[in-house]
């Protein structure tokens, strides 16, 4: 059995999907077998997702147990985690660079240049996401950096969507940048960077 | 130069063997917080001494590749 979230709704379930009530939260279990890794789980809660169903997603490298689900809707404020995040999702934006061709390089010197370069390469990306995001106005998480990206995630108002969409496309226009550096739009994904679960249990040891 | 623009759906980026798009399914499954830190120490324009520091601060289930199954 895997648990794939939390919701309020007792209906209209995805196929594959059922449901466990627990006073007034239902949690979502699915019975598939062939839900084994990380992965699977998040391709489930991306298929519940995209049925409609809003829920509260649990963080899909975690199995959690039916036991840890229950005991989560009386030890954590599940209430005020629904009133911010129910009927929206996240937009995973990312602003990405060509990855630097002269990365094997012959000694230290000039590996120190390459990684100053990469630095360089990495704040540029870190400053075009931030402008970008800023123009939404819109909730987001902390930006992540890889050597040649920066990356966020924005809360979404399902109904919002196409207007983010287009904002994007205009914001791409927009910015002026380097010719390989690309913005990266993905979603709408399930909340998940947005979903902070501790239990009252837990933060109190 | 305006920046190019790329929209994937999560379906695609779940199917997908492109970099960037996994990269975003990986960003989704990891949790937790990365420090980075590096310190140069230049002398006249001459970088001697390169220190880097890579911490990642995470709950012990959330570094475990696939979670934790009781």
């Amino acid at each position: 059995m895997t648990v794939l979230g939390w919701t309020r709704h007792r209906t209209n379930l995805p196929s594959g999907v059922r449901s466990l009530h627990c006073g007034d939260w239902t949690i979502l279990v699915s019975d598939d077998p062939s839900i084994q890794t990380a992965r699977h789980r998040l391709a489930a809660q991306v298929s519940c997702f995209d049925a409609g169903l809003d829920f509260l997603p649990t963080a899909p490298a975690q199995n959690i147990a039916i036991y840890d689900a229950t005991s989560f809707t009386r030890t954590t404020d599940l209430d005020a985690l629904w009133r911010k995040l129910s009927d929206r999702g996240q937009f995973s934006v990312a602003v990405r660079m060509a990855a630097d061709q002269e990365h094997r390089t012959q000694d230290g010197r000039s590996w120190l240049k390459t990684r100053q370069a990469q630095r360089q390469r990495q704040r540029h990306c870190g400053t075009m996401l931030a402008d970008i995001v800023a123009h939404l106005k819109l909730p987001t998480t902390q930006p992540r950096h890889t050597e040649n990206s920066a990356s966020c995630d924005v809360l979404v108002q399902r109904d919002d969507t196409n207007r983010v969409h287009n904002a994007m496309q205009h914001l791409a226009r927009l910015m002026q940048g380097p010719p390989d550096m690309r913005l990266c739009v993905t979603g709408l994904w399930p909340p998940f960077g947005f979903v902070d679960l501790t239990s009252k249990t837990e933060a109190a040891e | 130069m305006s920046l190019a623009l790329e929209m994937a759906t999560p379906q695609d980026a779940i199917r997908s063997s492109d970099t960037a798009l996994v990269d975003v399914v990986d960003g989704l499954l990891r949790h937790g917080v990365v420090i980075r830190g590096e310190l140069w120490l230049t002398v006249a324009d001459v970088d001697l001494v390169f220190l880097g520091l890579d911490l990642l601060l995470a709950s012990p289930d959330k570094m475990r590749p696939e979670g934790i199954t009781r």
